[in-house]
């Protein structure tokens, strides 16, 4: 299949770019991708099974601020995104799928501590 | 009058890698006379991350996520040969679907490693248009992963012992067959450029032969092995998984220089896009992994014994040997990478003698993995 020199810059003139922009616009990102972690502290039963069987150890199992402690007794999940390796097994090995992996890949923050994602949420402590 | 010392006698140092842009972290130290090369020493280490001693603490499936990181441009058959190795100590038979699954993988997993060594050859040639093109031509394949292991490079242990870590998507055949049949005209095309360009031509014939005696003397596998002449591929000589059952050539060339290194390169992607294809076809319905470890059986102890696999990855024969003592852990894990022996002992016969603008076309046309040498 050999083409001239001229076909090909004709070629190349319609053909669309194979790159998006990136801030502006991305690629879509499809379902069962491994990113961002969404923990349900209410399905939870505190098993600590995603604890022993991540390979990074960056699951530690703590337990939530005291004004919450007669709410939430146990000790949950604490997961440091920044030793994750996004292998989706605590998501496998969860008898109740307390954690999911979501879509979300846009995990860049600026302050270090962003990265640790405490059992309950900040808006999920307000209320 | 004392003379200086003569010019023929004088000899310099010269470092290629590991920090080099053009050598991806390896080091080769060149001695060299003018533009003559008169000795290569291989200098190893550089990337060595310990995964042996990292394994030896952590049970299969864990194991199984570390795996990928043996080597970033082929995880999926490093997964593979790791798998097989824990199979075969635990006596586990895996669902026919997921050899199919495996099978299509791997050969995918073929393709794209094809097209990094084609990117990082033209790179190193200074032939950069065929370095974007192949890189670009990669990400479709890396779609393809994208969407059935959940991530585009590490696919975190998909090729889990005892199946697949999950099954494929639906409609997912479609997009293999549409990415593979759109990819494989413009590869072709890609490659025409790339093969018969008379830049890359003079670059490359009768650069770094290796002659079939040599290549077996140093221990030579893979597409390095089958450009010297020799049709040695573990998928035809010891078929693991069901390659038994597909219809398929092994590519080889004459003379074993660079030029037909990257001929077999080319040869073998064809091949691979045809077990693919065959294996969608041939797909059978059922289970994705076996019944009894759906819910990952975690601290369930391995047999006392010993285990060898070997699969034919990219770069040549990969192989893993396990040791376990009876603890969930294994005892000792020791993998054989290709691109050892590639990078060491052919390297070093090679580069003696020739000149130093034909370094880098020897050493990328051997299609080097540092990540898996050193380990």
């Amino acid at each position: 299949m050999e083409m001239g020199i001229v076909d090909r810059m004709l070629k190349n003139l319609i053909k669309k770019p194979i790159t998006v922009r990136f801030p502006w616009e991305s690629i879509e990102i499809p379902e069962g991708y491994r990113g961002e972690h969404v923990f349900d502290i209410n399905k939870c039963i505190s098993c600590s099974l995603c604890a022993r069987v991540c390979p990074n150890r960056a699951i530690e199992m703590v337990e939530v601020p005291e004004e919450y402690r007669d709410r939430y007794p146990k000790r949950y999940p604490k997961i440091d995104l920044g030793k994750c390796c996004f292998c989706a097994l605590c998501q496998d090995i969860c008898p109740k799928g307390a954690i999911q992996l979501t879509k979300n890949v846009y995990l860049s923050v600026f302050d270090k501590n962003a990265v640790v994602k405490a059992p309950l949420k900040k808006e999920e402590l307000k209320t | 009058m004392e003379t200086l010392t003569p010019l023929y006698d004088t000899y310099y140092n010269l470092y290629f890698g590991p920090a080099h842009c053009g050598s991806g972290n390896f080091g080769v130290k060149l001695r060299v006379r003018g533009e003559k090369i008169i000795d290569a020493r291989a200098d190893p280490g550089y990337l060595h991350r310990g995964f042996e001693k990292l394994m030896e603490y952590r049970v299969p499936i864990q194991n199984a996520v570390l795996s990928d990181r043996l080597c970033v441009l082929e995880p999926l058959s490093w997964n593979l040969v790791h798998a097989e190795a824990v199979e075969e100590i635990m006596g586990i038979e895996i669902p026919e679907r997921a050899s199919y699954i495996r099978v299509i993988m791997a050969e995918l997993t073929r393709i794209q490693s094809h097209l990094i060594w084609f990117a990082a050859f033209s790179m190193g040639t200074g032939f950069d248009a065929g370095f974007k093109l192949a890189i670009g031509y990669r990400d479709y394949i890396l779609d393809i992963f994208e969407r059935i292991t959940g991530a585009r490079v590490y696919p975190a242990g998909y090729i889990c012992p005892g199946g697949v870590r999950r099954d494929i998507p639906e409609n997912i055949s479609r997009k293999i067959l549409d990415t593979l049949d759109y990819r494989e005209e413009e590869m072709i095309e890609l490659f025409h450029d790339l093969l018969y360009n008379p830049i890359i031509i003079e670059r490359t014939r009768d650069v770094g032969v290796l002659k079939l005696k040599d290549a077996v003397r140093l221990g030579a596998t893979g597409p390095v092995l089958r450009a010297c002449g020799l049709k040695a591929d573990v998928r035809k000589d010891d078929p693991y998984e069901v390659y038994g059952e597909f219809d398929f050539e092994i590519p080889t060339g004459r003379k074993g220089d660079a030029l037909s290194r990257l001929k077999v390169g080319v040869e073998e992607m064809k091949e691979s896009v045809n077990i693919v294809k065959q294996a969608l076809e041939k797909m059978p319905p059922g289970d994705y992994i076996h019944p009894n470890l759906k819910r990952i059986n975690l601290w369930k102890k391995m047999p006392p014994g010993e285990s060898y696999a070997r699969i034919e990855a990219a770069r040549g024969e990969a192989c893993c040997y396990m040791v376990s003592d009876g603890h969930p852990q294994p005892y000792r894990v020791k993998f054989r990478g290709p691109s050892f022996l590639h990078m060491i002992p052919v390297l070093e016969f090679l580069l003696k003698g020739t000149e130093v603008a034909d370094v880098p076309a020897i050493y990328w046309s051997l299609n080097p993995c540092p990540a898996d040498m050193d380990r």
